[in-house]
């Protein structure tokens, strides 16, 4: 059986670097991308390797980056701006192989098995592709191959993106010998709070999980096990798969509150803005909702409160006027009356709009057509041209989620 | 098995809305440019057309005419009445009186119909 050339590509630094890329005098200098911290979002989202030169890391509070490099420069999010840089990336790849598999904004998974050979080797291939990305985006791009997407990724984040050259290959020959001595937490899968575990319970290296009988982990871990232990011996049965996630099983918006929200008609408030979204989306896809998902994070890091509940629709529902009650009704059974820094709202169980009710009441149809001319507005003119009273009462998010793209500024 | 372990890539993904949302309309650019992408035509393809063209030009004889535009493939069967070589247009009796024009630009195969 012929084995298969796996890419994954991952962008050094991504949001900082499309920064420096589009700003020429921030190159060679410590650059941090942060969130608002006047909203809450003041964490470093990325930093260059400059910064981080200095300790500074993704996740890290801007205050603490501050104290640790007083120069660095702290440059403002813009969401829209790297995802067209993204897209820029996938259609360069695109030119070697038409399966190409974005992972996230600044990881992509290629395929290059059967593809001909006219760069070479796969270490030319990816020398290639490195050299292109440089060229038409300025983004530093590092590449680990394997013979499956787990033996990339294990080889971009573990040994590629620590060497000069920005490449590294793993195969079923040199897994072991290259991966097994790594620490714990350098496997796929692991966590913090894994890595923990298993260090308490005398597993430091990747070899040790390895070595630890299949059976055992399924037994202890379940699928989870049994997944960390197939990582660990570098087998992996997922394919890149070209296409795009047509078919999403739920739509879910998370927002960190820009203060301490502790009145209840705020909060409420904020999650009917959010229902609006999260029944935006999902009609959009032309589907309807099963199930409500509620998350609240309470204010106080040091003694975490809050809770994430769930409910199911009495009728399958896209209207913010039918999804809207259950979500109280979840936030009024488990709210603690603590104050609340964080809420999410998710639609699961998406099914067609076309499986409605054979009967459907004239009222449910006057809905629908109202949902529809209003998601027409929005559409055409933004969130913010035709809105609910309410929005315009302090507590409010309307106005600055309408202006985001996953929270940050677009 | 488990979707978790042959998927779990998939399962793992954290992709923005936003961005998922413009890798769709990418695909779906991809797949329309390449259902109406052009088929390339070598020099002698070329010179039997233009042979063809003449030649049921000069003894009106019926033809048949596939042509690829932006709207998909249309197929036209007539007599060849007229060429306006200026505008590169092609002007076809369908029948009754129907005088269909086609641009010879997106004409990929011509043939006589007998």
């Amino acid at each position: 059986m012929n084995s298969k050339t796996i890419f994954l590509a991952d962008m050094e630094s991504f949001y900082a670097s499309v920064e420096m890329a589009r700003n020429p005098a921030l190159r060679n200098k410590p650059v941090a991308v942060c969130g608002d911290p006047a909203l809450r979002h003041g964490i470093i989202l990325a930093a260059s390797r400059e910064a981080k030169a200095f300790g500074i890391k993704t996740g890290q509070p801007a205050w603490e980056a501050r104290r640790m490099c007083p120069w660095v420069i702290i440059v403002h999010p813009r969401m829209q701006a790297y995802i067209d840089c993204s897209l820029a990336i996938t259609e360069i790849f695109e030119k070697y192989t038409d399966r190409v598999f974005p992972y996230s904004i600044d990881e992509q998974f290629l395929d290059l098995s059967g593809s001909p050979s006219l760069t070479g080797s796969p270490r030319d291939a990816a020398r290639i592709i490195i050299d292109e990305v440089w060229r038409k985006t300025g983004i530093k791009c590092r590449i680990g191959m394997g013979e499956n997407p787990l033996q990339a990724k294990m080889a971009c984040d573990n040994f590629a993106k620590k060497n000069k050259i920005g490449f590294f290959a793993l195969n079923n020959l040199n897994y072991a010998a290259q991966t097994w001595p790594l620490p714990i937490g350098s496997l796929f899968g692991i966590g913090h709070r894994l890595e923990k575990h298993f260090l308490r319970i005398g597993v430091r290296t990747v070899g040790q999980l390895a070595n630890l009988p299949r059976a055992m982990m399924a037994r202890r871990w379940g699928i989870n096990g049994e997944l960390l232990w197939l990582n660990a011996n570098g087998i992996d049965y997922s394919v890149v798969d070209a296409l795009p996630d047509k078919a999403p099983k739920g739509v879910g918006h998370t927002t960190t509150l820009p203060r301490d929200y502790c009145k209840q008609d705020e909060i409420e408030l904020v999650l009917l803005e959010m229902t609006e979204e999260v029944c935006y989306r999902v009609r959009k896809q032309g589907k309807i909702g099963a199930t409500v998902h509620l998350y609240c994070r309470g204010a106080d890091f040091s003694c975490p409160t809050g809770f994430s509940r769930q409910q199911k629709l009495p009728d399958p529902s896209a209207m913010t006027v039918a999804v809207y009650p259950t979500v109280i009704n979840l936030f009024k059974k488990f709210w603690d009356r603590k104050p609340v820094r964080a809420v999410g709202i998710s639609l699961t169980g998406l099914t067609d709009h076309r499986q409605l009710k054979l009967l459907t009441e004239k009222t449910e149809e006057q809905s629908t057509l109202l949902y529809q001319t209003i998601d027409c507005l929005h559409e055409r003119y933004g969130k913010t041209i035709l809105f609910r009273a309410s929005s315009l009462k302090p507590g409010s998010q309307l106005f600055q989620r309408a202006k985001r793209i996953g929270g940050h500024d677009a | 098995m488990s979707k978790k372990i042959n998927q779990q890539f998939n399962c793992s993904r954290m992709m923005l809305p936003e961005h998922q949302s413009r890798l769709n309309d990418h695909a779906e650019q991809t797949a329309w440019r390449e259902k109406h992408r052009r088929p390339f035509f070598d020099e002698q393809h070329r010179e039997q057309l233009q042979y063809t063209l003449e030649s049921a030009l000069m003894e009106k004889k019926p033809v048949m005419i596939i042509a690829q535009n932006s709207k998909g493939y249309q197929t036209v069967s007539g007599i060849l009445r007229h060429v306006n070589t200026t505008a590169g247009t092609l002007y076809i009796d369908t029948g009754c009186d129907n005088i269909v024009s086609v641009k010879a630009t997106e004409v990929i195969t011509l043939a006589f119909s007998d």
